[in-house]
């Protein structure tokens, strides 16, 4: 999985592309490790077209951070993905665009 | 057709799930479906991450003309607390013994052979039901149970098997006090 992320005034965009797994979500659990400074955070998944429920723990721990500090939302989402999402019940916690 | 069988530790657990996806694959199936499949087994070993640690456990993926399954074994003794947590990944939540005589036979043997001896109850029981019912219910009593202790957050409890449950067609479970089998069954899709 790659990761690329944009810094635009308080506003960070990461551009996810490849498997959001077991394998690959400490990665962006690392990666976004520190969000001193941002009060959103936009997640950009149209590169991505799987997830796991290990994807779901790293977006859930995002989404708890950043509700604390400001907003987070997931565009561009794969029907695959969100089928994910809306068997695991995270439709209701994410804000998806 | 069976695959190659492989292990699965909890420390890699790629090759179980690079196995799964390329047996699609090597049936003609397409991408889409690999990556539906290997979620499913992805899902499945995240669910049993609970005793992974104590058991070895091995994969492989059987095929027939209209489903694909996904077998996961793990071998091991077992505690009760444990068979029944696994028993409620299935989708029935009942123990289901394997199918066939053979299977059936080994399975005894399985137990006999590989169960802490002060322990070991013989689980078949010649009261004219035959051996079919040598899986015998778990006891809600048992001394081992207690609750499961919370250390994850509301939203993700049970994730692993929720999705399973739900991406699967049949997940079937078979757990004994020293082996325990889960099998997540899906229909093929209609080749274009």
């Amino acid at each position: 999985m790659t990761i690329a992320k944009e810094t635009s005034g308080n506003t960070l965009t990461v551009r996810l592309d490849g498997r959001l797994d077991t394998i690959t979500s400490p990665d962006l659990e690392q990666a976004l490790s520190d969000l001193a400074g941002v009060a959103h955070l936009v997640l950009d998944f149209a590169g991505i077209s799987y997830i796991s429920s290990a994807g779901l723990r790293v977006l859930l721990a995002l989404q708890k951070n950043m509700g604390r500090q400001g907003d987070m939302v997931v565009r561009h989402v794969d029907p695959m993905v969100m089928e994910v999402l809306e068997m695991s019940g995270f439709v209701d916690i994410l804000t998806i665009e | 057709m069976q695959s190659d069988v492989v292990t699965v530790t909890p420390a890699n657990i790629a090759p179980a799930l690079e196995l799964v996806e390329r047996t699609v694959t090597y049936i003609g199936y397409p991408r889409e479906f690999g990556e539906r499949m290997r979620l499913m087994a992805e899902e499945l070993i995240g669910a049993i991450r609970f005793v992974l640690e104590e058991t070895s456990a091995t994969l492989w993926v059987n095929t027939d003309q209209t489903n694909m399954e996904i077998h996961l074994r793990l071998e091991g003794l077992l505690s009760d607390a444990a068979r029944r947590k696994l028993v409620d990944i299935s989708k029935c939540r009942c123990n289901e013994p394997p199918k066939g005589l053979f299977s059936r036979i080994g399975a005894f043997f399985s137990d006999a052979f590989m169960s802490d001896a002060a322990e070991y109850v013989p689980l078949f029981i010649d009261d004219g039901e035959g051996m079919g019912s040598y899986a015998m219910p778990l006891s809600l009593l048992a001394e081992d149970w207690e609750p499961q202790k919370r250390t994850e957050p509301a939203e993700l409890r049970d994730v692993e098997a929720n999705l399973l449950r739900g991406l699967a067609d049949d997940v079937t479970v078979c757990a004994r006090p020293s082996q325990a089998e889960l099998t997540v069954i899906k229909k093929l899709p209609e080749k274009h």
